[in-house]
């Protein structure tokens, strides 16, 4: 006889991920790290952003840093942010499309133990897929550059949903392409996230890193001194 | 491609909820997935016969339950279904009020429950693995 009956189950796919990273992320806090995830497609910029960010930073305080460099392939980015003389480690995904809790333990354990006041991780350069797995970060933010046009905003929306800060970069960009409506990606990035932060920067002038730098530091205080 | 790592989650834990439940069988596995997530079905669901091979679930057909983006109004408590993209959407029906709301659904993504059978079926397993 088969006998047929239903299972409630009721449970998160992603759980495994998400206790991991509520852990890591606590663990980090009680060290006085603090941890930002910056996301965004392949060529936003996301290097020379944090590069520029990380020189505002050391302006608002003498502050140690480190970076985890999330690359399919290569060491080009972690050279690039040894060469500013900050700590780096390159993770190679070899292909993975995004960066789950396991790779970051890794990446993060092979700096042996330093402690830092602010850890970056650059996630794979990818508008999908990074969405959905939580990587231990304080907090997270999307990069979308000037050339790459508004209207991403409409295509890609669970990336803009997940982010606390929407970051535009490449401003200095904006008097050739003048289809891009700052108005319309500000109403439309906040449709499904209202409280989202929305910078406008550019790394080459320097405008508005500034404010990313102020609004990191702030976020630092309040996550690190609960 | 983050399909795959999603489907193994999913497979680890409908083996694990089969054996406490000491089913001998599972025969569907129930979805839920909010608009928030994006996720390709058939990708999903090809990957899902793939990673079930050999476990308790290898027979399981995969039932995907969608679910829209929904949002309550802060003013007058209106639940409507909101399509990010269009904006008369992000109108309340009820009051009128633009934007001024929270989402109450559309970020799902678990798993419901099995249908699973506590006996074997009898009949021979072949061609699974060729």
């Amino acid at each position: 006889m088969n006998e047929s009956r239903v299972i409630e189950v009721k449970r998160n796919i992603l759980a495994r991920n998400d206790r991991a990273a509520d852990e890591f992320r606590e663990q980090r806090r009680e060290e006085g790290m603090f941890l930002l995830d910056i996301m965004g497609s392949p060529g936003a910029g996301k290097t020379t952003f944090l590069l520029a960010l990380m020189q505002e930073l050391q302006k608002l305080s003498d502050a140690q840093m480190g970076v985890i460099e999330a690359d399919l392939e290569s060491d080009v980015d972690a050279l690039k942010i040894k060469a500013a003389g900050i700590p780096s480690v390159e993770l190679n995904t070899r292909g993975v499309c995004h960066v789950e809790m396991n790779m970051v333990k890794k990446a993060f354990d092979a700096f042996g133990g330093r402690t830092f006041d602010y850890m970056f991780l650059e996630n794979i350069g990818n508008l999908v897929c990074p969405a959905e797995f939580d990587t231990g970060c304080h907090r997270r933010v999307m990069l979308l550059s000037v050339p790459e046009g508004w209207d991403k905003v409409c295509k890609y929306p669970p990336m803009f949903a997940v982010v606390d800060a929407l970051i535009v970069t490449k401003c200095d960009y904006l008097p050739l392409n003048p289809d891009f409506d700052m108005e319309a990606l500000r109403e439309h990035a906040r449709v499904l996230n209202p409280a989202l932060e929305i910078f406008v920067t550019s790394a080459r002038t320097g405008e508005g890193m500034d404010a990313v730098a102020a609004w990191v530091h702030e976020q630092r205080k309040n996550t690190c001194s609960r | 491609m983050h399909e795959m790592s999603l489907v193994r989650n999913v497979v680890s834990i409908v083996v694990e909820e089969a054996s406490a439940a000491k089913a001998a069988e599972v025969t569907r596995v129930h979805v839920v997935v909010g608009e928030g997530h994006d996720i390709v079905l058939d990708l999903f669901e090809s990957l899902f016969q793939f990673l079930a091979r050999g476990t308790v679930a290898e027979k399981a057909s995969l039932e995907v339950h969608p679910v829209p983006y929904m949002v309550r109004c802060n003013r007058c408590g209106t639940e409507y279904h909101l399509i990010p993209i269009d904006k008369r959407t992000w109108i309340c029906p009820g009051c009128g009020a633009d934007r001024d709301y929270k989402l109450s659904s559309g970020m799902e993504f678990y798993i419901s429950k099995i249908e699973a059978s506590r006996h074997a079926p009898e009949e021979q397993k072949d061609g699974m693995m060729e």
